[in-house]
Parts: C-alpha cells; sequence; structure tokens
C-alpha cells in the first residue's frame, strides 16, 4: 500500500495555494507536513480524501496503491480522515460508532469480535456501550482513531490530531498512532504546527509564490 | 456540502433544489395571472368569454368601498406598528431581566395558537357579556352587558388588538434571533460608558443594527394584517366589513357575476397592501432622517425607572392577556350555565364535552391529515433544497431564500382567488392533493427557514467522516446526519402542523367546501350563538399545536433518558479507573 502524490495544485478564487507538489509516502510511513497557517495543509489533506469545498481547484493525480483515485467520489477512495475533534457520532455508543466503520458482509459475531479487539488495542475494553459525552478526550480520541481503523483504509490522513490532548495525552497517542501506522502497514500524512509531532520525514510548506520554488 | 450527493455536487441535483425553490413562487406568481383575467371579465369556466371593464365599473360603485378600503389600511397599519412598538418597548425594558427568559420559554407556545382561536379567545374576553365586562360589573353595578360595540366595532379596534396580540409575540421571537446574532451587551456597555440611558443605548446603538434584521418579519405582519380573512370574520367590522372579508363574500355568493367583481377587488387589495408597504418605507425613511440628528445629538437621557416598569407591565399584562384566552376558552367549554354578571360558571358540566364532541371528530381528522401531510411533504422537500442548494454560491442562495418569502409578502386573499380561478378551469377544485398543496404554499417556507439554520450549523465533517468510513452516502445521511438533526426536525414538524391547523383560505378556496377543518368550522360558528360548540372548536385548535410542540420537545428527553439506560451498563469497566 502506498499513497502517491504526482504534481498536485490547488488554489482558491484569486490565489494558489501549491504548485506542482509530488509526494510518495510508502506503507507504514508517516511523513509530516508543517508550515504556516494558510498554505494549504488543511486543504491538501480534504484534497486527497474528496472533502474539499467546491470553490478549491485543483489539479493533479493522487494514487492509492497505484490506482488513481483523482475522480472518484471521497466514499470510493478508501481514505481515513482524522482530524483534532474526534467527531465520535453523539447519538451512538461507542460500539455503534465503531461498528459503522466495519464493512458490511461480516457476521455479527465477526463484528463483536472485531469491535472489542479494537476496543482492547485501545486499552478501552468495556466502553463499549458508553456514550461518547461519557468518555474523556484520550479515551475518544483513541476511540475515533480505532474507528477510522476498522474501515481498513488504505491511506491516512491525519490533519492535527493531537493539538487539542493536552502534553501528557499527546505523548500517548501520538506513539499509539505511528506504533499503529507500522504495524498495519499503512501510508500516512500527517499535518502538524508542533515539530514534537513529527516522526520520520518532514515536509515544510510555505506560503503562496515561494512553495514552487 | 450536502449529505447524499458527494463533493462533486452534481448539476441535476442544483436543478432539483432551484425547481422546488421555483414550485411555490411560481404557482403564487400563476395566482396573480389567473386572478387577473377574472377582473376583466374573462373566465370560460363560469361563462363569461369576452374582456370588459364591468367588473371594476361596478367595484368602483359599490357603496362604502372607500370606507372599507381606509378602515382596511387603517387596521393592518396600526396593528403593524403597536405591534412594531411592543416588541421594541419590550426590548428595551426587559433585556437582561427574567421576563426575557421567561418570554423565551412561553413564545413558542403561544405562536402555535392559530389566529382564528386567539380571535375566539379574544371574542369571549371583549364581548360586551364577555369576561372583561364580568370582571367590571360588579364595581360598576352591571345588571346586564353593557350596550357597546366592543367587538366587531366599525373602526376594528377589536381586531386590532387581536392581531397585536398574535403579532408583537412573532415579531419578539424575531427580534431575539437579531439580538442573539448582534453584539448587544457590547454596545450598551459601550453606550453606558459614555454616560447614556441602558434605554438611551439600546435606541441609539443596538435597535440600528436589530431591525434591519427583522425589517422582513415586520413586512409579513404588514401583508398579513391588511389581509387577514378569518380573524377579520370573527372579531372585525360587520357592516361593511374590511375589504377581504367582503372579497370572500363576492366569492362566495351564488350569482356568478360577483366572482367577477371578486376578482377585481382581490387586485384592488392588493393595491392596498402595495400602498401599506409603499407608506411603512416612507414612515422609515421620514423617521430616519428626522432620527437622524437625534441620534447624535448627546442627549443622555435620565434614568426613568417609572417608565421602564410602565414598559414591563405593558408586556406582561399582553402575555397574561393572551394566557386570558386560553382559561376563558377552556371555561367555556365546561361551562353550563354562566349567566352575565357572574364571573364562573354557576353549573358546570362535561355535557359539551360528551355530546357535541363526536361532531368535531371528523374535522379533526381531516385537519390532522391535512396537516400532518402538507408538514411531512415541506420538511421532505425542505431537506431535499437544503441538501442540494449551491452552498458554494451565496447570492443565490438568498435569491432562493427570497423566493419563499413571497407567498408571505403579498395577500392571501388575492392569489388564492387566482389559484382558485385555474382549478376550477381545470376541475381539480375540491380534491385533497390540490387542498394539501395550496397549504404547502404557506407551509413550506416555515419549513425551510426553520430547517435551514439548523442544516448551517451542522458540521459537514461528521458528513464526510461517516462516508470515508462506510463508503456509503445514504447510509451515512439516514446513520449519522438525520439523527443528529432529530430535534430540529421534530421541531418544524410541529411548526409545520401548526401553520397547516391555522390556515383558513387555503382550506376554503382549494377544497370547494368539501373540506371542514377545526378552523373552517370555527370561523363559521363564530357568528352563531353557540359559545359552548365555539369554545371547544377553539379550544381543539389551540390543543394540537400545542401537543405537537410538546412532543418535538420531549424528543432530546426521551433520548436522554435512553442514552442513561445504555450507559448505566459499562459501569463495571469503568470503575477500575478510579479504584486506587
Amino acid at each position: 500500500m502506498s499513497l502517491e502524490l504526482n504534481n498536485i495544485t490547488l488554489a482558491v478564487p484569486g490565489r494558489t495555494l501549491l504548485h506542482q507538489f509530488s509526494l510518495t509516502v510508502p506503507p507504514g510511513e508517516t511523513v509530516s507536513l508543517m508550515g504556516p497557517s494558510g498554505c494549504g495543509k488543511s486543504i491538501l489533506l480534504s484534497y486527497i480524501s474528496g472533502a474539499h469545498h467546491p470553490h478549491v481547484t485543483g489539479a493533479g493525480r493522487v494514487l492509492i496503491n497505484g490506482e488513481d483515485v483523482t475522480d472518484k467520489p471521497m466514499e470510493k477512495r478508501r481514505v481515513g480522515l482524522q482530524f483534532q475533534d474526534d467527531l465520535l457520532f453523539p447519538h451512538m455508543t461507542v460500539n455503534g460508532n465503531l461498528a459503522f466503520a466495519l464493512h458490511p458482509g461480516l457476521s455479527a459475531k465477526e463484528r463483536q469480535w472485531r469491535i472489542d479487539d479494537a476496543l482492547s488495542a485501545a486499552d478501552l475494553s468495556g466502553y463499549g456501550n458508553m456514550r461518547p459525552e461519557n468518555l474523556s478526550g484520550g479515551q475518544r480520541a483513541r476511540i475515533s482513531l480505532m474507528r477510522t481503523l476498522l474501515a481498513e483504509p488504505a491511506a491516512l490522513l491525519l490533519d492535527e490530531p493531537f493539538s487539542r490532548l493536552d502534553a501528557h495525552l499527546r505523548q500517548q497517542i501520538r506513539t499509539f498512532v505511528f506504533d499503529t501506522v507500522r504495524e498495519k502497514h499503512i501510508p500516512a500524512l500527517l499535518v502538524t504546527h508542533d515539530e514534537q509531532d513529527c516522526n520520520g520525514r518532514v515536509i515544510e510548506l510555505v506560503k503562496e509564490g515561494v512553495a514552487h520554488d | 456540502m450536502s449529505a447524499v450527493s458527494n463533493h462533486n455536487q452534481s448539476k441535476p441535483g442544483y436543478t432539483l433544489a432551484y425547481s422546488i425553490a421555483l414550485i411555490f413562487p411560481a404557482i403564487t406568481i400563476a395566482g396573480f395571472a389567473g386572478v387577473s383575467l377574472p377582473a376583466f371579465g374573462w373566465f370560460p369556466a363560469l361563462g363569461f368569454e369576452s374582456f370588459s371593464l364591468t367588473p371594476w365599473q361596478t367595484l368602483m360603485t359599490t357603496p362604502g368601498l372607500w370606507e372599507m378600503v381606509l378602515t382596511t389600511l387603517f387596521v393592518g397599519l396600526t396593528a403593524t406598528a403597536l405591534s412594531l412598538l411592543l416588541t421594541c418597548i419590550f426590548a428595551i425594558s426587559c433585556w437582561q431581566t427574567r421576563i426575557w427568559s421567561i418570554t423565551s420559554k412561553a413564545l413558542a407556545p403561544l405562536l402555535a395558537i392559530p389566529h382564528s382561536a386567539l380571535a375566539i379567545g379574544v371574542l369571549f374576553l371583549l364581548a360586551p357579556s364577555g369576561l372583561f365586562s364580568r370582571l367590571l360589573a360588579g364595581p360598576l353595578d352591571w345588571a346586564r352587558p353593557p350596550d357597546v360595540l366592543s367587538v366587531n366595532d366599525p373602526l376594528g379596534l377589536s381586531l386590532i388588538v387581536t392581531l397585536v396580540l398574535k403579532e408583537a409575540p412573532f415579531l419578539c421571537l424575531m427580534l431575539m434571533s437579531a439580538v442573539s446574532q448582534t453584539p448587544v451587551r457590547r454596545l450598551v456597555l459601550a453606550g453606558r460608558s459614555l454616560g447614556y440611558t441602558t434605554a438611551q443605548s439600546w435606541l441609539k446603538l443596538a435597535w440600528p443594527q436589530i431591525y434591519p434584521k427583522i425589517r422582513l418579519p415586520v413586512f409579513i405582519v404588514l401583508a398579513f394584517s391588511l389581509s387577514v380573512v378569518d380573524v377579520s370574520l370573527i372579531i372585525g367590522p360587520n357592516l361593511p366589513p374590511l375589504l377581504p372579508v367582503q372579497v370572500l363574500f363576492w366569492q362566495q355568493d351564488p350569482e356568478a357575476s360577483l366572482y367577477l367583481l371578486a376578482a377585481a377587488g382581490s387586485l384592488l387589495l392588493l393595491g392596498i397592501v402595495l400602498t401599506g408597504a409603499g407608506m411603512w418605507l416612507g414612515a422609515e425613511a421620514a423617521l430616519k432622517r428626522y432620527l437622524r440628528t437625534w441620534m447624535t445629538a448627546g442627549y443622555r437621557g435620565h434614568r426613568n425607572p417609572v417608565l421602564v416598569h410602565a414598559g414591563r407591565s405593558t408586556w406582561i399584562v399582553m402575555l397574561f392577556m393572551a394566557l386570558a384566552t386560553l382559561v376563558v376558552v377552556s371555561l367555556w367549554t365546561v361551562a353550563w350555565r354562566w349567566r352575565f354578571p357572574n364571573i364562573l360558571p354557576s353549573v358546570w358540566s362535561l355535557k359539551s364535552w360528551l355530546d357535541d364532541f363526536p361532531r368535531l371528530i371528523d374535522p379533526l381528522m381531516t385537519t390532522l391529515v391535512i396537516a400532518f401531510a402538507s408538514a411531512v411533504i415541506g420538511i421532505v422537500l425542505s431537506v431535499m433544497c437544503l441538501e442540494f442548494r449551491p452552498t458554494h454560491k451565496p447570492w443565490k442562495m438568498r435569491l432562493m431564500t427570497a423566493f419563499f418569502y413571497l407567498p408571505l409578502l403579498l395577500p392571501q386573499m388575492t392569489f388564492l382567488l387566482g389559484i382558485q380561478a385555474f382549478l376550477v378551469s381545470f376541475h381539480w377544485d375540491g380534491t385533497l392533493t390540490a387542498v394539501i398543496a395550496c397549504h404547502l404554499l404557506f407551509v413550506f417556507p416555515y419549513c425551510y427557514l426553520s430547517l435551514a439554520g439548523s442544516w448551517e450549523q451542522y458540521d459537514q465533517r461528521y458528513s464526510h467522516v461517516g462516508k470515508l468510513l462506510c463508503g456509503c452516502p445514504w447510509k451515512t445521511f439516514w446513520q449519522v446526519k438525520i439523527p443528529i438533526l432529530l430535534t430540529p426536525l421534530m421541531t418544524t414538524l410541529a411548526l409545520g402542523i401548526a401553520v397547516s391547523t391555522a390556515l383558513y383560505l387555503p382550506t376554503l378556496m382549494a377544497g370547494a367546501g368539501r373540506f371542514e377543518t377545526l378552523t373552517t368550522e370555527a370561523v363559521a360558528l363564530a357568528t352563531g350563538g353557540n359559545r359552548r360548540l365555539l369554545a371547544l372548536y377553539a379550544l381543539m385548535q389551540m390543543l394540537i399545536p400545542m401537543l405537537f410542540f410538546a412532543l418535538a420537545l420531549l424528543t432530546p428527553k426521551w433520548s436522554q433518558l435512553k442514552h442513561r439506560k445504555d450507559s448505566s451498563v459499562p459501569a463495571s469497566g469503568r470503575t477500575p479507573l478510579y479504584e486506587p
């Protein structure tokens, strides 16, 4: 599994954010993107996932596992997107949130087994029937990540996923994420403001005009 | 962005949104076309096949026409001005007090009361033998009801009272939402730090920013007050009636040629509404000019607690009067003997509930069917519209919203008469479909406006994440977006039902007299003498919307209850964390 960006150019009305940006992330690696606000880091992630706003215009190709997904609707891209907010669905239990991500066609037993497995991987066994609002921030972040992983994404996009966590939790979740990425052998792209978040390759994006130099 | 379509918002999606958005304004405009032809003598369905000015000549020579026109203008403008004045008084005297928060809770049930039911309540309060004159009878030693026209008075004063009771709370609700979007606290603080009193700061700093935000509702109130029919039939002037009522009489007359007169009269009514709006705009401009120097003249104002208390009392009296209508209507349904000077009935009985309630079941069912159908269709159309509208083109969205207001800003009597002319020509009148479609003209805009805010506040990332997780936009829409927005959807259902229950003219015009709802029956009974039966109808009219609003309020509580049960299960998984 790999994530490949070929000559991506992104623009919003009146401004070019990225010019001919190319990058290949091999499986199991987490590449970090850094740069000032407004340089287009988050827009790049939403472009890769297909969640970008209609006023963003883009050119270039996104390849996942060698397959061109640029023209596919977001739900067909098999991309996992993780925001700084956990975005757990408030009307569902933890079990419900996790089950939502599982592929259909699994037997009920298999589903429950995978959910329990995910819960224990997140060190939260027995929390399945709780509501997201009754969990702590760190617990929610772990459940949210497990939910993303249960959908078996071919690539993982992380949009400042640690910035809402306090220092102690941050280290714990960070290690959890990088270990999981390595273990599951998925390519991951991380957008962050904090150098301590980075693990491996770091790419600095600069503001418009300089980005393509 | 929408949950159903993917990120590439599709052309067919926009087309769908536009066509839904345009259907109802188009029907409204078609209604004006439909009324213009008969107004000039052309109505083949009734055998009039040549253009002429006869309807207009007959209209102009109608005795008392100008009296009707002037009273109509007087009632509409006065009711609107008083409602706005009361709203302003409320804003200045009650802001940041407990009355404000009490009002914010009391408004929803108050607004759910149909106009005609409120009018019946006011009739029971203000009539010569009504509750107020009973309260006065003791001290003033009256043995029989005074011989004054305290309702149905020729100047329409009792009608104005009723309209203000209904419209001032509506404007207040709009005011409260405008206040929440305006930094009133900061503005008033800024004013006070410069030495202005709170009231002066409100008037000079906050109000100029708030009025533009409630201006559209003010014009809706104006158009409604100038062209109201049902309330006017119950409590308005009788001989001559106001113009909209007279138009209805002409339309209902078995003499076919009077239909043409009704068409011409309804166009005159349109002229009155436009004139009224023009006069309002003129007054706005004049006041703005006159007040500009006053605003910056530096007058700081004096603290005047008496005036502030007077303002608060006015508002409380108004809320109590609205509540009193509910009480007096309920009393009449259980009063068996209630002779004049008695303040309470002397003999109580459930007889009218037992004897007369069976009569209500048919109109009740008809009301519920029409209300439920139009509210559900209104919500489905609104959701489709909101899902597919071009969110990245704000001006197109604003234009769409502006169109929705069309049926609310123009006189119902005029375009409904035109729509009826179409329905009659194609033999579609008197069908349930036609009645529901006509109700949708009014139900749909309210559903849309009520849902639009929640749709905008919804965090789109829930849908993005949902789609990425399960790979299915439909599943995401039904299992993520709809459940998260369930509470606003239920409130909107209640609102749609309330709007439909209150409608009188659309049922009458599209139904060809074949559909009896609680509202049409109540209005028909209002001129008769059976107060117990009338009270029963009015009470049911009030209870239906309230019931649905109560159910909508319970929705989030219910799901909370459910979730408390759920979260009690994993206590075992939770405890280890708190154990040393």
